[in-house]
């Protein structure tokens, strides 16, 4: 193993450890929710999820601005990553809240309510990110089509906040809206330390495994290169 | 279903899809890292690079 991949690994270790220790806490020792019941230890999951799924398409945005202004490869393997990431957040906050409708709402889905549908779009959006680097072969072109898709799907993610504010539906307010209910939040302390800490365990696991579809995207990227300078007989 | 089995779908589900995304990152990665097999060793599909 080289000097570079022992942190990698480390921060892997720590998320694991992390998020067992995180999820023992969540579901072990916070006490059921009055009205909730059991059902409220989704929420620590949902939470954490649904954060780092709009962090990392927000941050996706960012990297196609990047690419499209520099043109450098690492700006598109950074922004493959985080829209890749981001997908499986989604899907797992979507997932996450359809488990905790069912028992709370009485429903999994409600296609009226403005925060799930936004939130649906966003994740179709994102999978069409994917999608639209599978249409062609050219590295570059590639690159530039899927920037321009995520810079436009990230429109979306301030309608997925405000949708709460903006109209009426199932899906309760922002909890952490404003300074003051992040200072004094209104819940107990005891779920307030279990959403820090699976919030904790998921910002490990997110950066180890952004830092490893990084590494693979920037390790495809060079052996196309590779290739295509082979296809045409030029030395690598 | 019950609200613990509500829960418990809900963090298997998760936590298997991140471990299962982990899982094919690092073989998709230590596929990429593997040297190539040395000039004149057997193909493992018993195949001549001539053949192609």
């Amino acid at each position: 193993m080289n000097r570079a991949a022992l942190p990698v690994r480390l921060l892997g270790i720590a998320a694991v450890l992390t998020i067992g220790a995180a999820t023992w806490y969540g579901l072990f020792v916070v006490p059921p929710d009055l009205n909730q019941g059991d059902a409220q230890r989704i929420l620590y999951i949902h939470v954490a999820s649904a954060w780092h799924a709009f962090f990392s398409f927000g941050l996706a945005a960012a990297a196609s601005v990047g690419w499209l202004i520099w043109r450098n490869p690492r700006f598109d393997a950074a922004a493959l990553a985080f829209a890749e990431v981001g997908v499986l957040f989604t899907v797992s906050t979507i997932w996450a809240g359809m488990m905790w409708g069912k028992p709370v709402w009485g429903t999994y889905w409600q296609w009226e309510d403005p925060r799930l549908v936004t939130t649906a779009l966003l994740l179709a959006l994102y999978l069409g990110y994917l999608l639209v680097r599978r249409l062609t072969d050219d590295p570059v072109r590639r690159a530039t089509r899927a920037a321009a898709v995520a810079i436009i799907a990230a429109v979306d993610i301030p309608i997925v906040h405000f949708s709460v504010t903006w109209w009426r539906g199932l899906h309760q307010g922002p909890t952490f809206g404003n300074p003051e209910t992040i200072l004094n939040p209104p819940a107990p302390g005891a779920f307030v330390t279990a959403l820090l800490f699976m919030l904790f365990g998921v910002i490990l696991l997110w950066a180890w495994l952004i830092i490893r579809r990084y590494q693979l995207a920037r390790l495809e990227w060079i052996a196309e290169e590779a290739a295509q300078r082979a296809a045409v007989g030029v030395p690598a | 279903m019950t609200d613990a089995g509500f829960v418990i779908a809900a963090y298997v589900g998760i936590l298997g899809s991140w471990v299962a995304y982990a899982l094919w990152l690092s073989r998709r990665l230590a596929a990429r890292h593997a040297p190539p097999p040395p000039t004149g060793a057997p193909r493992p599909d018993n195949t001549s690079a001539a053949e192609e």
